[in-house]
């Protein structure tokens, strides 16, 4: 399997260069048609999409979250930088379990 | 609350303590699904602190050898270069599951075929920006697997407390109350049909006398 990314064109650009398709989108609606594509295509193991992007179509990648299988969806830092306020690994144990292990 | 709508009856009495000991023991079990969970969770929990750390720095740092690039180069230098790049990068995907949640592996495989391009029209920083993004990937592979996985260990730790919670402060305390009602009724009701045959018993003695 291989991975594909969603995202802005210097992130698209950036993993074009080490052989990672992937599809510019902008805005909730590009996004959603570039991940039901991606979703659809049984090649991709894995969808990397900027936070920024993924933003804009929260609910529909949270939903798949809990779902076995792949492709897996992961949301990564865009070339300004991890987004102000994103829940990093601390906060999401923190938050499940009520206290940091 | 529940219990003062049940018929006190010998037949609800047994329902009532097959449900409740049914509830009990649903109770220990997702206490102790919740602790396999907990452990798991702490397995990943370095790991995946230390892999966000690293993906986030060498994404930084990729982006950072682009934007140099795309200035040496001009945008389309860069584009031409990535068109000329071949690089197969390749995933082998497994999953493993833990009390049903599902925990993928990632191993990312990258065939490199330099080289790309000839010197002229690209510069260091377009190779520069080629190494830097490989190891973004890299990185990403490993983040992938760390993040989802505590993700969904997360989600699944935070839906057993919220049925452990319920059980033990509404279910349980529930049927425990229901069982009493029920229980006192029918101690109330013997009571009851002892004290009428007595009275009865005694009438008839002092009807043969």
């Amino acid at each position: 399997m291989v991975p594909f990314v969603i995202g802005d064109g210097q992130t698209v650009l950036g993993f074009r260069l080490v052989g990672v398709e992937g599809r510019v989108a902008s805005g909730r609606d590009d996004a959603l048609a570039a991940l039901n594509e991606a979703l659809g295509n049984h090649e991709i193991g894995l969808i990397v999409i900027p936070e920024r992007l993924a933003a804009a179509i929260r609910e529909e990648i949270d939903a798949r979250l809990s779902d076995a299988g792949f492709p897996l969806i992961l949301e990564v830092a865009d070339a300004a930088g991890p987004m102000p306020g994103r829940p990093g690994i601390e906060d999401i144990v923190r938050k499940a379990v009520g206290v940091s292990l | 609350m529940a219990g003062k709508h049940i018929a006190p009856t010998r037949t609800n009495l047994l329902r009532l303590k097959g449900e409740l000991a049914f509830a009990r023991s649903g109770y220990e079990l997702l206490e102790q699904k919740r602790e396999i969970l907990i452990l798991e969770l702490k397995r990943f929990i370095a790991r995946a602190i230390e892999a966000e750390r690293k993906a986030d720095q060498a994404l930084a740092g990729a982006f950072e050898a682009l934007r140099e690039a795309q200035f040496a180069t001009g945008v389309s230098g860069v584009a031409s270069a990535s068109r000329a790049v071949n690089i197969e990068s390749g995933l082998a995907l497994r999953e493993r599951r833990v009390m049903g949640v599902p925990l993928p592996a990632v191993e990312l495989s990258m065939n490199d075929h330099p080289p790309y391009y000839g010197p002229s029209g690209t510069s260091v920083w377009t190779d520069e920006a080629v190494r830097r993004f490989k190891e973004a990937l890299a990185s990403l592979a490993a983040l992938a697997e760390c993040r989802i996985s505590v993700m969904r260990l997360a989600q699944e730790i935070q839906k057993t407390i919220r049925r452990v919670n319920a059980l033990e402060r509404i279910f349980i305390p529930d049927y425990e109350d229901s069982l009493h009602h029920v229980e006192g009724a029918l101690e109330e009701a013997d009571r009851e049909a002892f004290f009428v045959l007595k009275l009865v018993k005694d009438r008839l003695e002092a009807e043969e006398k």
